[in-house]
């Protein structure tokens, strides 16, 4: 009965594992295929004679360098700014009294339930009027409140499990309210840091229409407008397509190594 | 002045955060409106228009249309994503072999960038090289109907959604977790079968909070299939897949209609707000009728 189990739940592991991930398998196939090559029989097969000569046209055909480059300085700022101030502005809230904590997640979850669709014009106008509106900030504007409000329910959520006592005994040692957050809370809730910083810096990573809005110059743009270029240039390309997208999906596997942390401590909570 | 000094002393250490959020999402969520109510292209200064750009968006047929095909691409995907997160969560919450990579392996999609997973999404439905069509071939079924057909195309875009279900999984385990052992005990106890369990216990249990993911999943909805209509259908064929945001998008930044954007946002609010409200009335009579 153990081993019919054991079957069972391997075989069905093996069919979700393969559905979740065939789509990264093609990505992969595709790009080690050599641009041009003959059209092969079957899409699936593992190339005949497999080779990055797809990378390498990529990095001829648009400056992936520079938009690699430009997407990673966007991302640790906007991931370092989210991570203290989501932190902090989380802390601030679960040193409010109980109504008013009530009243702070109720306008979180508006902010949060506002559709960023909804707000991409009038964002847009109010950058411009500021005179910002063709430089990065407006990309990394949002990390200096959290990036969203999900991440500051997130912080409020773990921190509030902390109890006050630590933090009451802290005050009475004369540490305020900046120094009990990063030194008495931070290092309690690194899980959530983690977790955090993975879908901050994927949201940072990903973006497209922000960069597409507010980027102008060539050296500004970032590698998923660097693909969007790609696309425009060889919507034929399928092999240099394939790579280019490779390329931007690579951190991904960083976000499969964090997520596994993610989900021990999901286990441990339980 | 009083009452100023009573908000910094009770909120002071949250006022910045509340600021910051008020300014880059509550204002411009406020400009929407006295942006609908004025015709402005960016260029020149805005003028007054009155209800004009409401009033004409109420009779704009592709208005319309766009509302039709989010709402068709939602009342397939919103269901569909819920049903297999649900079915995720349930295989993966047990801590067992294999069972980390799998949970990695749904979040991976969702936090693939939008343009690589639309551009990968081109290639593997290209109905001549595609490995779609190829698997399709093998059963005899034509290939190429789903991009030029407007209701295939639709589908096309619930289905791509559904692989990105990552928040949805990690939230629904969570809520799996947090039901008791000692309820599964009895079960065991009295001799349930996994169905009866499922349904007596697991469901209801996981109701409230797959009915408030439902309401955020619909919300989401208008977004989430934005950069596949845009980058894969481009809002085709005949208009088949002209979502909301699409058409928001085209009108403010490609016609630079700023106003009638801001309008037809406006109106997608709405349309937003009325589906949570809908869904939060049902969720509300279903926990009455379970207290």
């Amino acid at each position: 009965m153990v081993r019919v189990r054991a079957l069972t739940w391997a075989g069905v592991a093996a069919l979700v594992g393969a559905t979740l991930l065939a789509p990264f398998a093609w990505m992969l196939i595709g790009s080690l295929r050599t641009p041009g090559a003959a059209i092969p029989v079957s899409p699936l097969s593992w190339p005949e004679a497999p080779s990055f000569v797809a990378y390498q046209r990529v990095f001829e055909w648009v400056p992936m360098a520079v938009g690699l480059a430009n997407s990673a300085a966007i991302t640790v700022a906007g991931v370092g700014l989210a991570v203290l101030a989501a932190s902090f502005f989380g802390f601030a809230m679960t040193r409010l009294s109980p109504a008013r904590q009530m009243r702070a997640v109720a306008w979180l979850v508006v902010a949060a339930s506002i559709p960023l669709t909804a707000i991409w014009v009038p964002r847009f106008v109010l950058f411009e009027w500021l005179g910002l509106s063709r430089s990065a900030l407006p990309l990394v504007a949002p990390a200096l409140f959290g990036a969203s409000p999900l991440f500051v329910l997130l912080y409020f959520v773990a921190l509030r499990r902390l109890g006050d006592d630590q933090f009451d005994a802290a005050r009475l040692e004369g540490l305020g309210l900046p120094a009990q957050w990063w030194r008495v809370a931070l290092p309690q809730v690194r899980p959530t840091t983690v977790a955090v910083a993975t879908l901050a810096a994927m949201q940072f990573w990903g973006a497209f229409l922000e960069p597409l809005l507010y980027l102008e110059r060539e050296r500004e743009l970032t590698a998923p407008l660097m693909l969007h270029a790609l696309d425009l240039l060889g919507p034929t390309q399928w092999a240099v397509l394939m790579a280019g997208a490779a390329l931007l999906t690579a951190p991904v596997l960083l976000a499969f190594v964090a997520s596994q942390g993610l989900f021990r401590s999901l286990d441990r909570s339980s | 002045m009083r009452r100023l000094r009573a908000l910094l002393r009770d909120w002071h250490w949250s006022l910045p955060g509340f600021a910051l959020l008020g300014l880059l999402v509550g204002l411009p969520a406020l400009m929407a409106l006295p942006l609908a109510f004025s015709h402005f292209d960016g260029l020149h200064a805005p003028r007054f228009a009155g209800l004009t750009n409401l009033a004409r968006v109420g009779a704009d047929p592709l208005f319309w249309t766009a509302l039709g095909n989010s709402l068709k691409v939602a009342l397939w995907s919103v269901p569909l994503r819920l049903l297999l997160a649900l079915g995720l969560a349930l295989l993966l919450h047990r801590p067992r072999r294999g069972a980390g990579l799998l949970r990695a392996a749904a979040l991976a999609p969702s936090v693939t960038p939008d343009i690589a997973w639309a551009l990968l999404w081109l290639w593997i439905l290209n109905p001549l090289y595609g490995p779609v069509a190829w698997l399709l071939s093998g059963f005899g079924i034509a290939p190429d109907i789903w991009l030029t057909d407007p209701a295939a195309a639709r589908r096309v875009l619930a289905l791509i959604s559904l692989w990105l279900i990552g928040e949805l999984v990690v939230v629904l385990i969570a809520a799996r977790k947090e039901i008791p052992q000692e309820l599964y005990d009895l079960c065991a106890v009295e001799g349930a079968s996994a169905w009866t369990v499922f349904r007596r216990l697991t469901l209801p249990m996981l109701m409230p909070v797959l009915l408030l993911l439902a309401c955020r999943d619909a919300a989401l909805s208008f977004q989430t299939s934005f950069l596949p209509a845009l980058i894969i259908t481009k809002g085709g064929p005949q208009y088949g897949t002209l979502l909301l945001p699409v058409y928001v998008y085209q009108n403010g930044f490609e016609y630079l209609r700023f106003g009638y954007a801001a309008a037809l946002a406006l109106a997608m609010f709405a349309v937003t707000l009325l589906m949570i409200a809908v869904q939060l009335f049902w969720l509300r009579r279903w926990t009455r009728r379970g207290a």
